[in-house]
């Protein structure tokens, strides 16, 4: 049985991380915290009677399950509705501070290190779009073996499918990514 | 490519994207964090690590690992035989309105032939007379 102390500490390694995972597949940022909120509650509600490390592996199915919960209740939704909600844009510009914008002076240590703030921000923005664009099960797959670190077993149990299911779709998802990334000039 | 190597880079990357989440979203999550720990139940709250270690390999041991069950998900889902009547509602409300306009024709039927018998009963032309073969031929010679 997991403590209280457990559960927070683990809760707490993993949030961010599932926040990516969620908006990887939803693509909008109060959706992905609302699943995630959800996935949080559920295993501390249900499942606080497990060890420790389970608390993994279960997470990880309740938030995909969570995931395709959202999308099948997506599909009986107002067709209008659901366009305009993907056409709403990012708002985090709307919420940034002002003083966040002043610019250091030119040749500074400053200025040097916002240049190359800039350029990595920028990779990291195309590492994601082009991670979401992956087929699902292969992102699903990729996120779980190489990000999560579950191993082959627990990913195939997660995912519902074959450890060798498992293996081709971390394949197909590591080739394509490395071909996007090289077409877009991004090498890691 | 070195498959590894490539995946690891990436998940480095992840990582750091993680870390520059905006602060709105790192609040938010702080805050569903703090939710899920207060709907932990308070048997579990109060467990001792120590207790817990030790009842570790009784629970692997006495019931059924993570995603053993058959035909069921390790989550809140409702069980597959749930999910079956669930899915088969629509079908028996259907059936079920069929099964009542049958039904309420069937009244219908009856109430109609009740008024053709009270009608009978209440004319002037004795009910005896619909059996007679020479009145039928008679009503028959009748119509226009």
């Amino acid at each position: 049985m997991a403590t209280r102390q457990e559960m927070s500490e683990f809760l707490a390694s993993i949030e961010r991380r599932a926040f990516k995972q969620a908006m990887f597949a939803v693509r909008d940022h109060d959706t992905a915290l609302d699943l995630v909120q959800d996935a949080m509650m559920r295993l501390a509600e249900r499942y606080a009677d497990r060890p420790a490390p389970e608390l993994p592996l279960l997470f990880t199915r309740i938030l995909q399950n969570a995931v395709t919960d959202h999308f099948r209740r997506q599909k009986v939704r107002n067709l209008w509705t659901t366009l305009l909600s993907s056409l709403q844009g990012d708002d985090e510009d709307g919420e940034r501070d002002v003083l966040d914008t002043l610019e250091p002076e030119p040749g500074s240590r400053q200025a040097e290190s916002a240049a190359d703030e800039v350029e990595r921000s920028q990779v990291l923005a195309i590492l994601e779009e082009e991670i979401q664009r992956l087929p699902r099960r292969q992102r699903e797959a990729f996120v779980m073996r190489y990000w999560q670190e579950l191993d082959v077993a627990e990913t195939a149990a997660a995912m519902g499918c074959s450890e060798g299911s498992v293996k081709t779709h971390c394949s197909r998802a590591t080739h394509a990514l490395a071909e996007a990334l090289r077409l877009r000039g991004i090498t890691l | 490519m070195n498959e590894r190597q490539f995946a690891r880079n990436v998940r480095e990357a992840l990582e750091e994207s993680a870390e520059r989440l905006p602060y709105r979203v790192t609040l938010r999550l702080q805050a569903a964090r703090e939710a899920a720990l207060a709907r932990m139940p308070a048997t579990a709250a109060v467990a001792a690590p120590a207790a817990v270690e030790a009842m570790a390999p009784a629970v692997a041991t006495a019931g059924p690992s993570v995603g053993s069950a058959p035909g069921r998900r390790e989550d809140d889902t409702p069980p597959l035989w749930w999910r079956m009547v669930w899915s088969a509602l629509p079908l028996l409300l259907v059936i079920a309105g069929l099964v009542g306009v049958s039904i309420w024709s069937d009244v219908q039927d009856a109430d109609e032939s009740a008024d053709v018998d009270a009608a009978m009963l209440v004319d002037d032309v004795p009910v005896t007379a619909y059996t007679d073969n020479g009145f039928g031929a008679f009503l028959r010679a009748q119509r226009p």
